[in-house]
């Protein structure tokens, strides 16, 4: 039925308000999407890239493994944010169509078919912008790599392949994307009466339907239960748990933003309405009775904000997490480590260690292949001295005793090892070593990891042992205790290796992880901020130019063109502040879970709130709704001639 | 006026009942805030086929709810409504959209065309809505009957307030309904214009037997009809026959001293 996507404005107002209110309305679908898909198109191609080569090497897997998070997680973040913003922008587009959709069921068009029509623009615009999105793969694929490339992350990039599968799956991505956005608008659209052409008013009627209570509550109930029982987690997963956890809530409150903003944002405009201009009480009642645009200006604030409040805290919470367990397990005073992947040269522990009263424990990290029934396997392992080791750092022992490290032909396994029958104390196996020698080696000992932030690998060897068998094991730490760091660092100065304390060696162990969250930060942040323009623009084009009849009134009764101007801009920035402050509380509430699931390894973490960067996604989107409806005023108010009689 | 397929000629096969519409005892209240508005209170009314008769009363006096009741646009909360012998009770929103489809034409105060729409493209809609392929003939010989074909192709920015009001009327008529139910359709028209549109409804009625009920609180409207039927607090309060100008304002009169 090509009529029913052919057919357009609603009745009330001039005719091309309608035209140009819904091509904005679809311009903005379609850029979501487009957006989203050659995202999600250039990082299945990445992804499928970096699989391939993770065959070539430990660098590549690492590679490998750091690209498939970061990505996916901006990709994840896409979906959630398009969906988001299709969804709000079809509702929005029904909401204003109500008359025109009331105006086809009166000519015959039963429910089904409205809804139908309403699907069939969702198909055809999202099939458009999918398929560009899609073509898009092989462009937006090197810019991601290039970003990687830039953040040092990872030594050299490596070459995307050209694939179809990652285009195919963008593209039913994006079709997905844009029909699940749609089906609320659509089902709302096909309850819609044919009495309502009849009536004039515009005044929206219950903006609050069963299925968004239902969804709404049901969200909710799901983000506040997971914020209650935060489960305790690791830092690995807790990217994704916070994501996850940010998401339920946000959604949670968009689809509540009719019942939640209005209240809100009547009490923010409360000390402007008492005073003597007019902006205040308008923009206060405007708020109540235009319930949809209110919440549809302040949704694309609350998902930014919320989004990168959240994951920015989320990294920030970790990275605390991580220095004070580090501080909390690093016992000596002073640490010496080197740059890099590089060794802390003999030279440097001898310089310690003969420091008045200092007792240095050096730690060299290599590999080893443990004999099982399949064949070797490669561990990492750590070589350390037994003696001074325990006091150097927190180790919790579980089972024997470490001390029989310093006999001849033993090994310590890390917890995950001892699951293993035959690796259990008092066993022995035999251990080959990249020299090419094989020995029994008696298991002693089992050491569990007190914390991510200080991983224990499986293996744990007398250090004289590990160095006479690895060449290439190197000194990756040497702990001193008895002396402190200016003396320290004066002893070993020259030697190349660095000196500090616990915290500076915790930095330098974390210093990676939070480049690779830096990227991520860049991706997510940097998406979501392009669509809450587009949600905005889109939000303050369509229903901007559906008040010319509004404003004409306004002008009618005395306004200036100023004036009104200065409204439109202050109702926009007051909605998008509410839901800026939405968005924050998400954030505080997503944190506190974080930070009490981190906190049961066993030292307190406090939330770590980004106000900075917060502030700073707040401006931007205060700006740009401010901006873009004042745009949209002034190209309305410009628009025939004014002041007009108004329509009655 | 070259052939309008009226309803009265419609299907040869099946007997056609002599009452195109039949209103039991309709009863409706509307619930305002805290208040309720008893709009209809028992309503009977037969309108026999190729009868033209208006609706009066004062604002308030549940005209308007009594024409969307009757057209199945609104459901009364009791009483029932047969148009065309068939009962509209019980039907669900779709099967109601469709009996109203082939049933009913509707044409309102506000003319409410779309206006992407060309003259023609509005007078298709309904049939294209009802998947029926729009005859290029019929949708024209619509418009030439409200005497529009040569506008066919203007948009309705485009058109008077008589042309556009013609053609909603050639519109609510290309599907041959049985009713047609006009809501103030000159409410938003001048003298000339007005006098026009209700030259053609008269004309529908006496040429092809079409049925036409019409709310209106102009007498000069009403006075076009065959019957005026006056309605109060939702109760029927009189009828008039053989109506003019004068006797409808001084029953009207009357009615709102009471």
């Amino acid at each position: 039925m090509p009529t029913q996507t052919r057919m357009t404005a609603p009745t009330s107002a001039h005719p091309l308000s309608g035209l140009r209110s819904r091509a904005a309305a679809l311009t903005g679908t379609a850029l979501a999407l487009v957006l989203g898909s050659a995202l999600t198109s250039g990082t299945l191609l990445v992804i499928a890239a970096a699989a391939q080569a993770s065959d070539a090497g430990e660098n590549a897997r690492y590679w490998a493994t750091v690209v498939m998070v970061l990505l996916g997680t901006a990709t994840t973040v896409a979906c959630f944010v398009s969906v988001f913003v299709v969804a709000s922008t079809f509702a929005l587009n029904v909401a204003l169509r109500r008359r025109e959709l009331a105006l086809l069921r009166l000519s015959g068009a039963t429910p089904g078919q409205v809804r139908r029509s309403v699907l069939a623009e969702a198909l055809v615009t999202g099939a458009l912008a999918a398929a560009l999105g899609a073509a898009l793969g092989p462009i937006t694929a090197p810019v991601l790599t290039g970003l990687i490339d830039r953040s040092g992350l990872v030594a050299g990039g490596f070459p995307v392949p050209y694939a179809v599968w990652p285009q195919a799956v963008s593209f039913g991505l994006g079709l997905a994307v844009a029909l699940t956005g749609a089906w609320a608008a659509s089902r709302r659209a096909g309850r819609i009466s044919p009495l309502e052409a009849l009536r004039e008013a515009s005044i929206d009627r219950k903006p609050m339907t069963r299925s968004r209570w239902t969804g709404g509550l049901a969200f909710l109930a799901i983000g506040l239960w997971q914020v209650a029982h935060a489960p305790s987690t690791s830092s690995d997963s807790a990217l994704t748990d916070t994501t996850l956890v940010a998401a339920c809530l946000i959604t949670a409150v968009a689809l509540l933003a009719p019942v939640i903003v209005p209240p809100l944002l009547r009490a923010a405009c409360l000390p402007l309405a008492r005073g003597r201009g007019a902006n205040g009480m308008l923009a206060r009642e405007n708020a109540g009775a235009a319930v949809q645009r209110t919440a549809a200006t302040a949704a694309p604030a609350l998902v930014t904000v919320g989004l990168a409040a959240a994951l920015a805290g989320a990294l920030g919470t970790v990275s605390a997490a991580q220095l004070g367990d580090v501080r909390h397990l690093v016992r000596a005073d002073a640490v010496v480590s080197a740059p890099g992947d590089g060794s802390v040269p003999e030279a440097a522990v001898d310089a310690a260690a003969a420091i008045d009263g200092a007792t240095v424990s050096a730690q060299s990290r290599g590999e080893v292949y443990l004999s099982k029934p399949d064949g070797d396997e490669r561990r990492a392992a750590i070589g350390i001295d037994a003696r001074t080791w325990p006091r150097a750092i927190a180790v919790n022992i579980l089972q024997g005793d470490l001390g029989g490290l310093s006999w001849p032909d033993t090994m310590a396994v890390a917890q995950q090892e001892a699951g293993d029958p035959a690796m259990s104390v008092g066993k022995a196996i035999p251990v080959r070593f990249p020299d090419g020698t094989t020995r029994r080696l008696e298991v002693v000992a089992v050491v569990r990891q007190v914390s991510e932030a200080l991983p224990i690998p499986s293996v744990l060897l007398d250090r004289d042992l590990l160095r006479a068998h690895d060449q290439r094991a190197r000194t990756e730490v040497a702990y001193v205790s008895g002396a402190d760091v200016p003396e320290v660092r004066a002893a070993i100065a020259g030697t190349g290796a660095r000196t500090g304390n616990a915290a500076d060696y915790a930095e330098a162990l974390h210093g990676t992880a939070r480049d690779s969250n830096n990227v991520l930060l860049a991706l997510v942040g940097g998406m979501s901020l392009a669509y809450t323009f587009i949600a905005l623009a889109n939000t303050l084009v369509m229903t901007t130019a559906d008040r010319r009849r509004e404003f004409a009134m306004l002008r009618m009764a005395g306004a200036t063109r100023g004036q009104i101007v200065r409204l439109a801009a202050y109702e926009a920035a007051a909605a998008v502040l509410v839901g800026a402050l939405l968005g924050i509380t998400v954030a505080l509430l997503t944190l506190r879970s974080l930070a009490s699931a981190l906190s049961e390894n066993f030292v307190t973490i406090s939330p770590v709130m980004p106000w900075a960067l917060t502030a700073a996604a707040t401006g931007a989107c205060l700006a740009a709704a401010a901006a873009t409806a004042a745009l949209t005023a002034t190209y309305t108010l410009g628009w025939p001639r004014q002041p007009r009689m108004p329509r009655s | 006026m070259t052939g309008f397929p009226a309803g009265a000629h419609r299907g040869g096969m099946t007997a056609i009942p002599d009452t195109a519409l039949r209103l039991r005892d309709l009863r409706k209240e509307y619930r305002m805030g805290k208040q309720t508005v008893t709009a209809l209170d028992g309503v009977t009314l037969d309108l026999p086929r190729g009868s033209f008769t208006a609706v009066m009363g004062p604002s308030g006096s549940g005209k308007s709810t009594l024409l969307h009741c009757a057209a199945g646009l609104d459901r009364p909360d009791s009483g029932t409504v047969e148009l065309a012998g068939t009962p509209l009770g019980g039907l669900s929103e779709r099967a109601l959209t469709k009996l109203r489809r082939g049933r009913a034409g509707f044409v309102f105060q506000a003319f409410n065309l779309l206006p992407s729409l060309t003259a023609a493209q509005n007078v298709s809609l309904p049939l294209r809505l009802a998947r029926r392929r729009p005859a290029l003939a019929q949708v024209a010989r619509a418009l030439a009957a409200v005497g529009l074909a040569e506008r066919a192709r203007h948009r309705p920015a485009e058109l008077s307030g008589g042309q556009q009001q013609r053609v909603a009327v050639a519109r609510a008529l290309v599907t041959s309904p049985d009713v047609l139910f006009a809501d103030e359709p000159t409410g938003a028209l001048d003298t000339k214009s007005s006098h026009q549109v209700m030259g053609l409804l008269r004309q529908l009625v006496d040429e092809h037997g079409q049925t036409v009920v019409m709310v209106t609180h102009d007498p000069v409207v009403a006075a076009w009809a065959d019957r005026v039927v006056f309605l109060r607090d939702g109760r029927l309060a009189g009828q008039l026959d053989r109506p003019t100008p004068e006797t409808v304002a001084n029953r009207l009169a009357h009615l709102e001293d009471a």
